[in-house]
């Protein structure tokens, strides 16, 4: 039988989504750090002027453009390395590239099943599955990321069949 | 009956080693990298700087280091007594070197386990079984990977087993819990 994740797989766009993420957040906290440097600059009009603007916004560009391809490539990997499957009573979910955990959730140990997208899930057009249960770590671990919007429909309907069948509903 | 877990110390032991050793090389030549830009940079007045704040920091690592080091033996020690043991309606975890605990997990309350790898525990091929009820324990989780050991030792947890064990581990466990068809709550 086919595991869960060959049934339903992650979207292809979910690595330059996580990427474009993490680039934007990085970036977005270098300009305020750049702007906090520049204002303590500014009582030292002589050594401001001597700074070179473009020199500055070009080596920022491009060490925007090697964080970008250093976390695409990791998140090509992460997608590679992502894991998802059921067995009959538990539902199994691995993930990590250099750190590995792997969480075992039986069905009937569930207790809700939400679908829900951020900004650029939005733009992407991807869907987060969040499994819970009773616990924290399961916020942090068990949840599919980046499906498409057919795939995360069918994942939903399959889990809350699982579950609804398990509490004897 | 209790159980002594096949916790792999000598791997146990080699991991933090190592990790220690290349920590200390990593760190270090961060430093000096550093340094030597700002000396590039600033000139004659940066090198002064430079050599005061790079002992310091230096020196700061190095007892950090220290303070692990000596701490190993403790971890070994924490490692070692750890026992766990399949009751009829309980899974008991015993631990501690001076101030002992006991951990019974009832099977039908048992919400999920996890198996983690650090990036070092995978180099070294061991993995920590962590098994978690809706307690408060659960609380403490944190995905920061550093920590992992850290909340290896915070949790129910067997930590330092092999892959393979830590599978059988855990099946064993879910097989027990199976049988409990409740939420668990």
């Amino acid at each position: 039988m086919a595991t869960l994740i060959e049934q339903y797989p992650l979207d292809s766009k979910k690595p330059i989504k996580k990427t474009l993420a993490g680039v934007l957040g990085t970036s977005i906290f270098v300009i305020f750090v750049g702007i906090f440097i520049l204002i303590s600059f500014i009582d030292d009009l002589g050594k401001l002027s001597s700074l070179n603007p473009i020199g500055l916004v070009s080596l920022f560009i491009a060490l925007l453009l090697i964080l970008f391809i250093v976390k695409y490539v990791y998140e090509i990997f992460y997608l590679k390395y992502y894991f998802y499957d059921a067995t009959k009573t538990e539902l199994i979910i691995r993930k990590g590239v250099f750190s590995r955990n792997e969480i075992t959730l039986p069905f009937n140990r569930i207790q809700d099943i939400y679908v829900d997208q951020d900004s650029l899930d939005r733009i992407f057009g991807l869907y987060d599955v969040h499994v819970s249960s009773a616990t924290m770590a399961s916020a942090f671990l068990s949840h599919i990321d980046g499906v498409n919007k057919t795939n995360a429909e069918e994942l939903k309907k399959f889990l809350l069949k699982k579950v609804g069948r398990k509490n004897g509903k | 009956m209790e159980n002594n877990p096949n916790i792999q110390i000598k791997k146990f032991v080699f991991m933090k080693l190592t990790s220690m050793i290349l920590g200390l090389v990593l760190s270090l030549t961060v430093i000096f990298l550093i340094l030597v830009l700002i000396t590039v940079f600033t000139g004659e007045a940066g090198l002064d700087t430079s050599v005061i704040g790079g002992t310091t920091l230096g020196f700061i690592i190095i007892a950090a280091l220290l303070i692990r080091l000596i701490s190993l033996p403790f971890e070994i020690w924490r490692l070692a007594m750890i026992r766990y043991n399949f009751e009829r309606d309980v899974l008991s975890i015993r631990g501690g070197i001076i101030a002992r605990y006991e951990k019974n997990l009832l099977y039908s309350k048992i919400q999920h386990v996890v198996i983690t790898q650090g990036f070092w525990e995978r180099m070294f091929g061991i993995s920590n079984v962590i098994i978690q009820t809706a307690g408060n324990d659960g609380l403490i989780v944190q995905q920061n990977n550093a920590q992992n050991q850290q909340l290896a030792f915070n949790q129910p947890a067997i930590p330092a087993l092999l892959k393979e064990d830590a599978e059988k581990l855990k099946d064993e466990i879910v097989f027990k819990l199976s049988k409990f068809k409740g939420q668990g709550l």
